[in-house]
């Protein structure tokens, strides 16, 4: 499953190519996750060996489009008050269903990439018992809300 | 609250330790299932789960803590009325106090100790918080004087009544068991049809559970201050530096209980809201942060 940095390796590296562009954008996203560089070099290190190895053809870079929306979109989630009441929500809902190694990891490293595996770790172990209830969550929690089966 | 398969999955846990077997076929299982309105299928899966991970009884190491997260469960089942039947809860809860009593450390020498005598009653209902540290000051409090002791074992009509005897007042040896069966309606023994000697399938565990070790340290201080007590005038300063020791635990020795009983519950790959409540609560009577728990679930998960 994919985590934030990753799908925007992935949107950045489209073509085969990155432009300058979308290296900026990359690093502009960085700066907003809050992204500890550590854990960006295990994520650049490993999008690099299972996908860009694989790859053949080369072009423009021209992902750097779509992904200046995706970005602005999931910098506009960072900076959102409910994100943290989100996750939270998110970790206790995943114990109710029952929730299996596999998906704490998963949970636990997709909110790491900006600074809130407490949160939902909180969230998770009944630490702040947030009884708030959301209908739709932001667009940065859909990939964590899709592989916890809330869908 | 305890889901009615995890209560029936703790009911065959604890009654197959008292066994020393896996017994399926034991009249408390079929009384729960019933109780609870479990299909056989709910009572195989739980079967299947607890063949797969209970080994020879040594539960990979984690017994103690298996058996305690299974207590909890059908205590909170009992607490949360979802066995109405007085009579199972009766057989329940003596099965509870019978495995808890058994937890509890052996110790021979006790036998010519008179201070033996100043063991907790066998009457009554042990709290499974107790398993987990920090009731030092209870027990401290709990102190029963020895003419106490006697008379109400003699009331009970105990043929040997010596303080110093071990049959009459170490826990979970087969005269007090006898004694629980006569005055209960329904005998969880009965129920169980019986047990072995040992709690395991291949001869007698030599696991012990660290937080027993834990309580031997706390019993033996314990002995020193009512030495003290019953010995000598009370010095104050000198009661409170014993009292300071009775409450020094080995923060390891918790740490190590509770990461046995984070392995526990995380067993089956799952964990569910009941068993997220238990940590907590667990984390506050142990006095044990968020951060210590983080770490070890990720060293738990890095093993």
């Amino acid at each position: 499953m994919k985590t934030i940095f990753w799908t925007a390796l992935d949107l950045a590296w489209s073509d085969g190519s990155m432009s300058k562009k979308g290296a900026l954008i990359i690093e502009k996203l960085h700066d907003a996750m809050g992204l500890k560089s550590s854990l960006r070099e295990e994520i650049e290190d490993s999008f690099a060996r299972m996908v860009l190895e694989e790859r053949t053809e080369r072009g423009e870079g021209t992902g750097d489009v779509e992904l200046k929306s995706w970005v602005d979109g999931i910098i506009s989630d960072l900076e959102s008050e409910e994100l943290e009441s989100q996750i939270m929500c998110l970790g206790s809902k995943a114990v109710k269903k029952g929730l299996s190694k596999e998906k704490w990891i998963f949970g636990i490293n997709f909110t790491e990439e900006f600074n809130q595996s407490n949160t939902f770790a909180e969230g998770v172990w009944m630490e702040n018992d947030s009884n708030i209830e959301f209908e739709e969550y932001l667009s940065i929690l859909q990939p964590l809300e899709n592989e916890l089966n809330f869908k | 609250m305890v889901e009615p398969e995890r209560i029936l999955h703790s009911v065959m846990v604890i009654a197959f330790e008292r066994k020393g077997v896996i017994d399926q076929d034991l009249k408390i299982i079929k009384a729960v299932q019933d109780e609870l309105n479990l299909t056989d299928e709910d009572k195989f899966d739980a079967l299947e789960h607890i063949k797969k991970f209970r080994g020879n009884g040594d539960w990979s190491g984690k017994r103690d803590a298996v058996v305690s997260v299974a207590i909890d469960r059908i205590e909170e089942a009992i607490e949360d009325n979802l066995i109405e039947s007085s009579s199972i809860t009766n057989a329940l809860t003596k099965l509870i106090n019978v495995t808890l009593n058994e937890q509890k450390p052996r110790n021979n020498s006790t036998s010519n100790d008179p201070l033996a005598a100043f063991e907790d009653d066998e009457e009554e209902i042990p709290d499974t918080s107790l398993k987990f540290g920090f009731e030092g000051e209870e027990e401290e409090e709990e102190v029963i004087p020895v003419e106490l002791i006697e008379t109400k074992e003699d009331d009970e009509d105990i043929e040997n009544n010596s303080i110093v005897s071990q049959e009459a007042f170490s826990l979970g040896d087969s005269e007090v068991d006898d004694e629980e069966v006569d005055d209960e309606e329904v005998d969880p023994f009965d129920l169980i049809g019986g047990r072995n000697n040992t709690n395991s399938g291949n001869g007698e565990s030599t696991y012990r559970d660290p937080l027993d070790e834990l309580m031997d340290e706390v019993d033996d201080e314990e002995l020193q201050v009512e030495t003290i007590e019953l010995g000598s005038v009370d010095d104050e300063e000198e009661s409170d530096t014993e009292s300071e020791k009775e409450t020094v635990t080995s923060d390891s020795q918790i740490i190590e209980m509770y990461r046995m009983m984070l392995d526990t519950v995380w067993v089956d790959d799952i964990i569910d809201p009941s068993e997220v409540a238990l940590l907590a609560r667990k984390r506050k009577e142990l006095d044990i942060s968020f951060e210590t728990h983080m770490e070890l679930v990720r060293e738990m998960l890095e093993d």
